[in-house]
C-alpha cells in the first residue's frame, strides 16, 4: 500500500497551504454539501420529461437511484464487518481539516454512494451523469485533501458504488412493480 | 451528549433543507411550468422563477456553510438519519410552497378582478331539471339562432360570460347551462340536460331553436358531443379541450400546471375519477354528427387533455389548434372568442 500512502501525502500535502482552497476543499468534503445536491439533482429527475412516459422513465431512474444508493452502502456495511482499515488520521501526521470519523477507512462510503448516484444515473442521462461524476469525483478527493480517506479507499468505494449502480441498472425491470407502487402513489398526491 | 449534539446538528440541517428546498421548488416550478408550485405568476418569464428559485438556495447555502461551521464539521445525522432529516426539509418546504402559491393566486385574482359590464340583456331561467342564464341581443329583428353552452363540472355560469358576450355582439343569444354542482353530473341524467335545455328554448319567442349550435368545455365538450349525436336540432358544434379518455381525468403533475393544488384535487374529484367520460364516449359518437359540422379545439399546451394523445383518435372533425394555451385559459382567449362566432355565423 506504499504507492497509495504516498499519493495521498501529495494530495495531503497541499492542505493548509492555499486558505481559498482549503475553504473550497472544506465545502465539499462535508458531509451536507454533495449529498444534498445529489438528492436534489435526483428529486429534479422526478419531474423531468416533457411527455407523461418519458417521465415516467425518469421516475423509474429515480427509484433504481435510491435503490443503487442502498445497495452500495449495504456493500460498504458488509466490507466494514470482515475487514477494518484505519484512518489516516490515526496511523501518520496528517493535515486534517474534518473531524475524526471512527469507522473503517476503506472502502469510501462517500466515494460508494457519490458512484452509485452517478452510475445510475449515467444510464438514463449522460449529462446528469457526467455532472453527479463530478460532484462524486470531486467529494472523494476532497476526502483524500482533507485528511480522511486514502485513495485506495475511494477507488474500492467508487467501485463499489459503480457496481451497484450497473447491477440495478441491468435488473431495473426487476423493480417495474415497486416504481408502479411508488409512482401510483405520487400521481394520486398529484406529484408524479 | 454526543447523541444530543448529533440531534442539534440534525435540527440545524433540517433548517437548511427547508431553506434549500423553498428554492428547489420554485426550481422546479419555474422550468415545469407548474401553478401550484410557482410564487411567481404565469405570466411572469420563467427566468423569474429561476432566479428567485436560485437566490432563496444560495441564502440558505450561505447561512448554513458560512455560519454553522463547528456543526458542520461536528459528527452530524448518518445517512439514514441524513435522509430522515432531508426528506423532512422538503415536505414542509412542498407544503410551504403550495400555501404561499395559493395566497398569492388568491391575491392576484382578488387585484385583476374586474366586473366585466354586459350590455345586453341577461337572465336566468329555470327549465325542468336545470337552471341557466340566458344572454340575449339588445337589438333583433325576429327570433336570433342561439348556442347553448356547457361549461366544465363545479365552474359557474359565469365562466362563459366573455364567450356569451362575444356571440350576443355577433348576433346570436346563448344559453349557459349551470352546471356548477356535482349532482348535475349524474350519469344517465346528464343526458337529460341539453335536450330540455332545447325544448325550454324552443318555447321562447327571442330565440330560433331551428338554428341551434352547442359549445362545450372540458367534459362540458363531451357532452355536447355526445348530445349532439342524438340530436339532430343541434346544427353545429364547438368542443373546446373536450377529455375524450379516462386518462385525462387521472390526478397527476399535469394538473398542477394549470390549477393550485386544492382546485387539482377538487377537479378530480369532480370528474368522478374519470368514470364519466367512458360512460360518455364522446370520442365514439364523433362520426354521428356528421355531415354536420363540428370543430375541437385544443391549447397546444394543454397537458391535462393532451392534443398529442388525443388527436389521433379524433379522425374527421377540424381541429384547431391555439399556441400558447392550456388548458382552463383556453375559453378566455382572443383568438377562440372569434373564431367561435366565426364558426356558429358560417354554419347557423
Amino acid at each position: 500500500m506504499a504507492p497509495d500512502v504516498g499519493l495521498f501525502n501529495v494530495v495531503n500535502g497541499f492542505a493548509t497551504q492555499v486558505p481559498l482552497l482549503d475553504s473550497l476543499m472544506r465545502l465539499l468534503v462535508n458531509d451536507y454539501f454533495v449529498p444534498t445536491a445529489l438528492c436534489l439533482l435526483t428529486a429534479a429527475l422526478w419531474f423531468a420529461g416533457d411527455t407523461k412516459g418519458q417521465r415516467r422513465l425518469n421516475q423509474r431512474t429515480v427509484v433504481c437511484i435510491v435503490v443503487a444508493v442502498l445497495l452500495a452502502n449495504l456493500l460498504v456495511k458488509l466490507c466494514n464487518v470482515v475487514y477494518f482499515r484505519p484512518r489516516p488520521f490515526s496511523v501518520q501526521q496528517v493535515n486534517l481539516l474534518f473531524y475524526r470519523p471512527s469507522d473503517s477507512s476503506l472502502p469510501s462510503n462517500a466515494a460508494a454512494v457519490g458512484l452509485a448516484f452517478a452510475g445510475m444515473a449515467w444510464q438514463r442521462h449522460r449529462w446528469l451523469g457526467v455532472v453527479m461524476g463530478a460532484l462524486a469525483g470531486l467529494f472523494a478527493l476532497a476526502r483524500i485533501y482533507c485528511g480522511v480517506h486514502y485513495p485506495l479507499d475511494v477507488i474500492a468505494g467508487g467501485l463499489l458504488g459503480a457496481v451497484s449502480a450497473y447491477v440495478v441498472g441491468k435488473a431495473q425491470r426487476l423493480f417495474e412493480p415497486l416504481t408502479a407502487a411508488i409512482v401510483g402513489v405520487g400521481r394520486r398526491l398529484y406529484l408524479a | 451528549m454526543e447523541f444530543r449534539e448529533q440531534i442539534t446538528t440534525g435540527v440545524i440541517y433540517f433548517v437548511f433543507a427547508y431553506l434549500v428546498a423553498l428554492g428547489f421548488w420554485q426550481l422546479i416550478g419555474a422550468w415545469q411550468r407548474l401553478k401550484a408550485l410557482s410564487w411567481l405568476r404565469s405570466i411572469v418569464r420563467a427566468q423569474w422563477g429561476y432566479s428567485l428559485g436560485s437566490a432563496l438556495m444560495v441564502l440558505a447555502c450561505l447561512w448554513f456553510f458560512g455560519t454553522k461551521t463547528e456543526d458542520i464539521f461536528s459528527p452530524g445525522p448518518a445517512s439514514s438519519e441524513f435522509l430522515f432529516f432531508l426528506a423532512g426539509g422538503l415536505l414542509s418546504a412542498l407544503a410551504t410552497t403550495i400555501l404561499i402559491s395559493l395566497l398569492v393566486g388568491k391575491v392576484w385574482s382578488l387585484a385583476g378582478r374586474r366586473d366585466e359590464r354586459v350590455h345586453h340583456h341577461t337572465e336566468t331561467v329555470s327549465f325542468k331539471g336545470g337552471r341557466a342564464a340566458l344572454h340575449l341581443p339588445s337589438s333583433r329583428d325576429g327570433p336570433c339562432p342561439v348556442v347553448c353552452m356547457v361549461p366544465r363540472p363545479g365552474e359557474g355560469m359565469e365562466t362563459l360570460k366573455t364567450m356569451a358576450a362575444r356571440l350576443v355582439k355577433g348576433g346570436f343569444a346563448s344559453l349557459v347551462l349551470d352546471v356548477r354542482s356535482g349532482d348535475s353530473w349524474q350519469y344517465p341524467d346528464l343526458l337529460a340536460l341539453l335536450p330540455r335545455a332545447i325544448a325550454y328554448l324552443e318555447d321562447r319567442s327571442e330565440t330560433d331553436a331551428r338554428r341551434l349550435g352547442a359549445l362545450g368545455v372540458g367534459l362540458g365538450g363531451d357532452l355536447v358531443v355526445r348530445a349532439a349525436a342524438s340530436d339532430k336540432q343541434i346544427r353545429a358544434v364547438v368542443a373546446l379541450s373536450p377529455l375524450l379518455v379516462q386518462s385525462s381525468v387521472e390526478p397527476g403533475l399535469d394538473l398542477l400546471r394549470e390549477m393550485s393544488y386544492p382546485e387539482a384535487i377538487r377537479w378530480t374529484h369532480l370528474h368522478g375519477a374519470g368514470e364519466l367520460v367512458t360512460s360518455l364516449g364522446a370520442g365514439e359518437h364523433i362520426p354521428e354528427l356528421d355531415p354536420r359540422p363540428l370543430i375541437v379545439v385544443y391549447g397546444k399546451e394543454d397537458r391535462v387533455a393532451c392534443p398529442a394523445d388525443l388527436l389521433p383518435l379524433l379522425g374527421g372533425p377540424k381541429v384547431k389548434l391555439i399556441p400558447e394555451r392550456g388548458h382552463r385559459d383556453l375559453v378566455c382567449d382572443a383568438r377562440v372568442l372569434s373564431s367561435t362566432v366565426g364558426w356558429f355565423r358560417s354554419h347557423l
